[in-house]
């Protein structure tokens, strides 16, 4: 089943185009690494799905429908720098946040949603921490209270921005164990990600982007030094990287 | 008792006061609890901005409807909402910045209520009360029009709780679930349009914003959980009002000012000497911790050293090693002596049994944090010294058996020094 479906979509910043023209399909049970050089549009990408950014043209269609009708199926972790983390809430009540399209919009948190923030809590290796202020938790911490805020919204899409970036190899362990289960249920995970020492194994698929989508398709396949080069521009130090890596 | 009395009853025999207690206790609530999303949402300029626009409409208000509480209601809440829109239509519409954008717009309001004022001789408004509030002209219909509003105010707060909270800490997360950020984001305009209503006859336009901000502020450094917050802050709005109220009356002070005056004096208070983050209990916290750090480190180098050599001689390598002036060393020792980790054994400094075992620890604690940093490749070997020399103070018993059965008990640190075991 295809999931996410982006039609020719174009958006842009200060008239200046981010992306361009991106046909993307994804179809559900994978595991997607967007991955292109700075500014080459990824987060603008997910932003753009999320209709956070308005299109200049171009559709996007989540579980076969238009977008702003699915949305609340979507799960979207930002960078963490996007937070004030100094903000009065501790990780019991950022994680319930996930509970909120489950609950009555007047409506208090059931116990069940109560047990599944600390079943999520517990999945991510948080569960000691539920009554801890959030401003208290380091960089890793934190990239786990949002991801048990996503398993506590139980939605079928999720989307992370550079989920990897500052956090310590526990982390990075939980991130990934989560995300096989999740992708063992059927869910989808599409992925914002920078390190190019780190694709095989992690993601199924790649999308290359650089304004433009480069390629997509399984990471065997598009995992090559041309189609690397072309997305990044033919930067040497990406090169030597690739190098590097092939001859591993 | 009869000066108590006098201070604190004598002036609630008059109606005026008594008026001008509940609408000050009205304000406290009203500005406290809309006040605190105001903070938290980084909002506080946009507030300024407000309690100067609402001017040209409640004169409109007036010039339509009489001077009715209705048409105050009415024409500075349009007047607040219509400066939040076209604050947003020139940030989003031009290059301008938000801050820009909002001096330009408040100023412009500001101006045209005063042109209002000064030209329409049919609308009486007393500006200088209008502006700097006349708390003990406070009528009953103004009272009606406060508490409604703060009632109003309570109920959407608790009614919207979750819709407030996700739409202030993730509008992102706000936007895919479907709660509109923007629509939540003139909601609150609309309420801050109205306490900034409730505040005026007491507070004044001009001084308002103080009465929205600094209480939150204030209950922002005693507490870090939302709902306390929102309490805390009603609560110091509340004393802020009334205390500020009673200065008035008795040293017949502006209210408004005197209000202001109090919020800010609890704001410098608790800035000062909050438990949590008071920077007089902070720097206290942190000297203490230094003079504690020295001790160790004077026990520790008085057992490594083993130092049989005269109390002066002793203070001298002591003074040496840690970079501080004999008469300081001295007092430090004097302390140490005092703890009972060390005493006067024939002339020497000898460590007691419980110096000992702290030397001991110490020591554990810097050579397991070596071994630690060395093993996990956080830093190099040449740089591990300086590091555990900041960390043996640190690292509590738990943490220091945590890594020590990590790295599987080790006997000796990358140095090849024995970490001395654990002692009871």
């Amino acid at each position: 089943m295809i999931v996410l479906k982006t039609v020719n979509l174009t958006i842009s910043y200060h008239k200046r185009p981010a992306i361009k023209g991106i046909n993307l399909s994804v179809e559900s049970g994978s595991i997607v690494g967007v991955i292109g050089p700075n500014g080459a549009g990824k987060s603008t990408l997910f932003k753009g799905i999320l209709g956070l950014l308005p299109a200049d043209t171009g559709e996007v269609e989540i579980f076969g429908k238009p977008a702003k009708d699915t949305l609340q199926r979507v799960t979207y972790i930002p960078q963490k720098e996007q937070f004030d983390w100094d903000f009065p809430i501790n990780v019991f009540d950022l994680v319930m946040m996930g509970r909120y399209t489950h609950i009555s919009y007047f409506g208090k948190p059931s116990q069940t949603d109560k047990d599944i923030v600390k079943d999520s809590l517990d999945k991510v290796g948080m569960g000691n921490h539920s009554k801890t202020q959030i401003r208290n938790l380091s960089g890793g911490q934190q990239q786990r209270i949002f991801l048990a805020r996503a398993l506590a919204q139980e939605s079928e899409l999720l989307l992370l921005d550079e989920p990897f970036v500052g956090v310590d190899a526990k982390t990075e362990e939980v991130i990934l164990s989560l995300m096989k289960e999740l992708i063992a249920k059927g869910k989808t995970i599409i992925i914002v990600h920078h390190d190019l020492g780190k694709i095989k194994g992690y993601f199924d698929k790649l999308a290359l982007i650089n304004q433009t989508l480069i390629a997509y398709g399984d990471t065997e396949e598009v995992f090559t030094p041309e189609l690397i080069s072309r997305t990044y521009g033919g930067k040497l130090t990406v090169l030597q990287k690739i190098e590097e890596l092939s001859q591993v | 008792m009869d000066e108590l009395n006098r201070i604190l009853l004598e002036p609630l025999q008059y109606e005026f006061i008594q008026r001008a207690l509940v609408a000050s206790i009205m304000v406290g609530i009203s500005c406290g609890l809309i006040g605190t999303y105001i903070m938290l949402r980084g909002l506080s300029l946009i507030g300024d901005a407000l309690a100067h626009a609402v001017l040209p409409g409640v004169v409109i208000g007036f010039m339509i409807a009489g001077k009715t509480p209705l048409s105050l209601f009415i024409g500075a809440s349009a007047a607040g909402i219509l400066t939040a829109l076209l604050i947003s239509f020139v940030e989003r519409n031009s290059k301008i910045k938000s801050d820009t954008a909002i001096g330009i717009i408040f100023t412009g309001a500001f101006a045209l209520g005063i042109l209002l004022v000064s030209q329409l001789k049919q609308v009486h408004i007393d500006l200088s009360s209008y502006l700097f509030g006349d708390v003990l002209g406070v009528s009953d219909s103004d009272i009606m029009l406060s508490s409604v509003i703060t009632v109003f105010i309570l109920i959407i707060v608790i009614l919207f709780y979750k819709q407030l909270l996700v739409t202030s800490f993730d509008p992102t997360m706000a936007h895919i679930i479907g709660i509109s950020a923007g629509a939540f984001h003139y909601f609150l305009m609309t309420m801050l349009s109205m306490s900034i209503v409730a505040g005026l006859q007491s507070v004044g336009v001009i001084l308002i914003i103080a009465m929205l901000i600094t209480p939150p502020a204030t209950a922002y450094l005693l507490t870090d959980k939302l709902k306390l917050l929102l309490v805390i802050s009603c609560i110091t709005g509340i004393v802020s009002s009334v205390t500020g109220l009673y200065l008035s009356y008795h040293f017949n002070f502006a209210s408004g000012a005197s209000i202001v005056l109090v919020a800010v004096f609890f704001f410098m208070l608790t800035f000062l000497f909050s438990p949590r983050e008071g920077i007089v209990i902070k720097a206290f916290r942190r000297r203490k911790t230094s003079r504690l750090n020295l001790y160790e480190d004077i026990i520790k180098i008085l057992s490594m050293e083993k130092i049989p050599s005269g109390r002066e001689h002793s203070t001298q390598i002591l003074s040496t090693r840690l970079g501080l002036s004999k008469v300081k060393i001295h007092s430090a020792l004097k302390e140490v002596t005092k703890m009972g980790l060390i005493e006067n054994q024939n002339g020497n400094f000898a460590l007691t049994k419980k110096g000992n075992a702290l030397a001991q620890r110490l020591v554990r604690s810097h050579r397991l944090w070596e071994t630690y940093l060395t093993d996990k490749h956080v830093v190099g070997i040449e740089n591990i010294h300086q590091d555990a020399e900041k960390y043996e103070h640190i690292l509590s018993d738990e943490l220091l058996a945590e890594i020590d059965e990590e790295l599987g008990h080790p006997e000796k640190d990358p140095h090849g020094s024995p970490i001395p075991k654990d002692v009871p």
